[in-house]
């Protein structure tokens, strides 16, 4: 390579540093202004205070909150509290989901009494994510639950449910949605003339009815719960905390978790229709290998930048995944440091969390295939029938 | 152990420095020692006292523990000074009877006025017991005289239409009661300022700062030197754990009000000299929050503080108190501290002053 070329090179190097330089500052005051904006406390005092406050508060993953000192506080009092987190099943868990389940599993053995997990089959099939009811239903069954089952969850404190399965939640549904006008499920979700009015109902009723459904008597009665979501859906827990009031119910605490970074870098959200931008947990440790190789690092092109200057974790989806799911908090502070100073290459942390993912995703699918037997074990199957019963409308 | 040895030293035995003595982790949070000691040396030249001073309202639901902590400290602090550098010191207690009235209705303030005896009473004896020479005094007694009350038209006149003093007034009281306050002309705070002005050296909780700094800002238009705070570490209030201290982010920064036994309806949570059993302390103490986080609120650490100063006293010493230094190294563990405060609050406070008492 002749002299210009080299020139050119660094230059290019130069301008691809400054850009990675640009989003992390980018992406540190987008997570700071939405906190601010929407009234959020920072998570800073939980890590003081919590005796284990778990590597996804300790690494700043989880970085905002609302309330949750009141689950705290019926932590210690061993008063009875509830998780609800789920998802639309469209594809297999990826590691973006298991961050949330990690957060869930890690509320759990802190002590949660209940941990509801409502699979919204309805919503994906209502939003275009599956083709049908039947096929998100199938996917919930066959690639979630067993999923979620293997990490780990007590099976006599978790309730998991497919919408369509439990079709008792839609008298609940219809139940809280007297507390709610169109107009404001309108302004809360953005709804467009094209939608359809099932998906209005979804948004308005039905996962209303879920993230409230724990502070139902057939589940102990009022109680306080919270919700792990990302920071763009904190107004769904906010209007649930508003229709919460109206019925004379807890209003659910939140708890904010940053994303994960796309294997495409940031801005690209891992995602089950683009199978490159995400790791599943059901791909082969090959497969996942071959994915972290092409995936987007916080790296300069030139080596002899990198070792001058250093790598910007903060953007890369390599570290990315080593912060959601990997070491112990002083090995991942010092890793990350090593990387910041230029000490560690890409190549080497790329080999390093290939490592660690094939671990996993072997330890995970071998726990997966033994889960599928005791799928039924965690379905819920409670009958709802306070929800018709006058007395608990006189209340 | 005989709690009753060496009682009432005149003079202890000062094992302590000054400077190490204004250090101490976990008894003192601030203090300007250079200041303190160009103070110091100041009036060593002009061979007069230095004046230090503790102040205190109060409630009617007793006598706190936490109160014990500033007359010990103060105690020592006169100890140390008058040791290390040979001058007069004058350690003064403040019981503020006339400023406890005002926070209740009229009928009340006879019964308060009473129990203002009774509390200055009860320093006294602290004072005997612990081997102080602490001058107790009642607001109540020079509220009245001429000169103070010249010296309060003095303040008053400068602070009121001051906007930045009258900023500092508005933040000794909750904002919900500032325009109360208002209407009264800040009475409270002015009569409070107007005590400490001549003052030279202010033991208090860091919520006193409100009073302290508009002092120091005045001294310089009214002549005097300026005031020099030391505050003591805040007091935290016993039988509750971490989720007490993450919900209320006051009470972690500023505690409560370590002489009104009631603050903030933590009656239950505090040991009152003369109502609280050993039994009840003990398990008050056994059930309190005790981080090893240097950072976080450390209530059952606190309460083993005031019972090695009044240990010391006792013994008629001022040494230094390696407690903290011991309990965050690990050189002792989380239930060693927890049975040396019980045992030490029981030897050394509950059951010396439960003899003495009437």
């Amino acid at each position: 390579m002749n002299v210009v070329d080299m020139e050119a090179m660094r230059e290019t190097a130069e301008q691809d540093y400054e850009d990675k330089a640009r989003i992390r500052d980018q992406e540190i005051s987008y997570y700071q202004d939405k906190r601010s904006e929407m009234g959020l406390d920072s998570t800073e005092r939980l890590v003081k205070y919590l005796p284990n406050p778990g590597h996804l508060l300790t690494r700043g993953i989880i970085y905002a909150h609302k309330d949750f000192e009141q689950i705290v506080s019926a932590n210690v009092q061993r008063k009875p509290w509830a998780v609800v987190s789920g998802l639309n099943p469209s594809g297999p868990l990826h590691f973006g989901h298991k961050a949330v389940f990690d957060t869930v599993l890690w509320l759990q053995q802190m002590g949660a009494t209940l941990v509801q997990i409502p699979l919204t089959n309805d919503e994906s099939y209502l939003t275009g994510k599956s083709a049908s009811l039947a096929e998100a239903r199938r996917i919930a069954y066959e690639d979630v639950i067993p999923s979620i089952i293997a990490m780990g969850f007590d099976p006599e404190r978790t309730q998991i449910y497919v919408h369509s399965d439990y079709k008792d939640l839609y008298n609940l549904a219809i139940h809280f949605s007297k507390g709610l006008t169109y107009s404001k499920v309108r302004g809360v979700f953005g709804l467009q003339p094209s939608d359809n009015p099932g998906l209005i109902f979804f948004r308005g009723a039905a996962q209303l009815a879920s993230i409230l459904l724990p502070q139902l008597p057939e589940f102990g009665g009022l109680k306080p719960s919270v919700v792990p979501v990302g920071i763009d859906q904190h107004p769904y827990i906010l209007l649930s905390r508003d229709v919460a009031s109206k019925f004379d119910m807890i209003p659910p605490a939140e708890l904010i978790m940053k994303f994960a970074i796309g294997l495409g870098g940031p801005g690209v959200k891992m995602s089950a229709s683009q199978p490159d931008t995400a790791i599943f947990l059901t791909d082969s440790p090959k497969d996942a290998q071959r994915k972290i190789k092409r995936a987007f690092t916080g790296g300069s092109p030139l080596a002899s930048m990198q070792r001058e200057k250093g790598a910007i974790p903060d953007v890369c989806a390599v570290c990315s995944l080593l912060t959601y799911n990997f070491m112990t908090d002083e090995e991942w502070r010092t890793y990350l440091d090593r990387c910041s100073s230029g000490d560690i290459l890409c190549s080497e942390t790329k080999k390093i969390v290939s490592e660690y993912v094939a671990d996993y995703l072997s330890d995970h699918q071998r726990a997966r295939e033994k889960a599928k037997a005791h799928v039924d074990d965690f379905i819920l199957k409670t009958p709802l029938n306070s929800v018709l019963d006058v007395k608990f409308h006189a209340r | 152990m005989n709690p009753m040895r060496n009682v009432a030293l005149e003079r202890p035995e000062v094992q302590v420095k000054l400077n190490e003595l204004l250090n101490e982790t976990l008894v003192v949070e601030h203090s300007p020692i250079a200041d303190i000691e160009d103070r110091i040396k100041r009036r060593q030249q002009d061979q007069g006292a230095v004046a230090l001073l503790y102040g205190e309202t109060y409630d009617t639901l007793g006598n706190t523990i936490d109160s014990l902590k500033y007359y010990l400290f103060i105690g020592r602090l006169a100890a140390v000074i008058a040791s290390q550098y040979g001058c007069s010191v004058q350690p003064n207690i403040l019981v503020a009877d006339i400023a406890a009235c005002r926070n209740f209705a009229e009928d009340m303030h006879e019964h308060l006025m009473a129990v203002g005896q009774d509390r200055c009473a009860f320093a006294k004896l602290v004072s005997s017991l612990y081997g102080m020479n602490l001058n107790v005094i009642l607001m109540s007694e020079f509220l009245h005289t001429t000169s103070f009350q010249d010296r309060l038209e003095k303040v008053s006149q400068l602070c009121l239409g001051n906007n930045e003093l009258e900023k500092w007034l508005e933040q000794t009281v909750p904002e919900s009661k500032v325009e109360t306050e208002r209407a009264k002309g800040f009475q409270y705070a002015l009569e409070e300022i107007t005590t400490i002005i001549e003052m030279d050296i202010k033991v208090g909780p860091p919520r006193e700062i409100f009073y302290d700094e508009p002092t120091r800002m005045l001294s310089q238009l009214l002549g005097y030197d300026p005031l020099l705070p030391v505050y003591l570490t805040p007091t935290y209030p016993l039988g509750v754990q971490f989720d007490y201290f993450l919900m209320n982010l006051e009470v972690e920064k500023y505690g409560v009000t370590a002489y009104k036994a009631g603050s903030k309806g933590m009656q239950n949570h505090r040991i009152i000299i003369g109502k609280t059993s050993p039994r009840d302390a003990a398990k008050l103490l056994q059930e309190s929050f005790l981080p090893t986080n240097p950072q976080l609120p450390n209530p059952v650490l606190d309460i083993a503080l005031i019972a090695e100063m009044a240990r010391q006293g006792l013994d008629g010493r001022v040494a230094p108190i390696d407690l903290p230094q011991r309990f965050y190294t690990g050189d002792m563990s989380e239930a060693q501290l927890r049975e040396h405060a019980i045992r030490s609050v029981q030897a050394f406070i509950i059951e010396p002053l439960a003899a003495s008492l009437p």
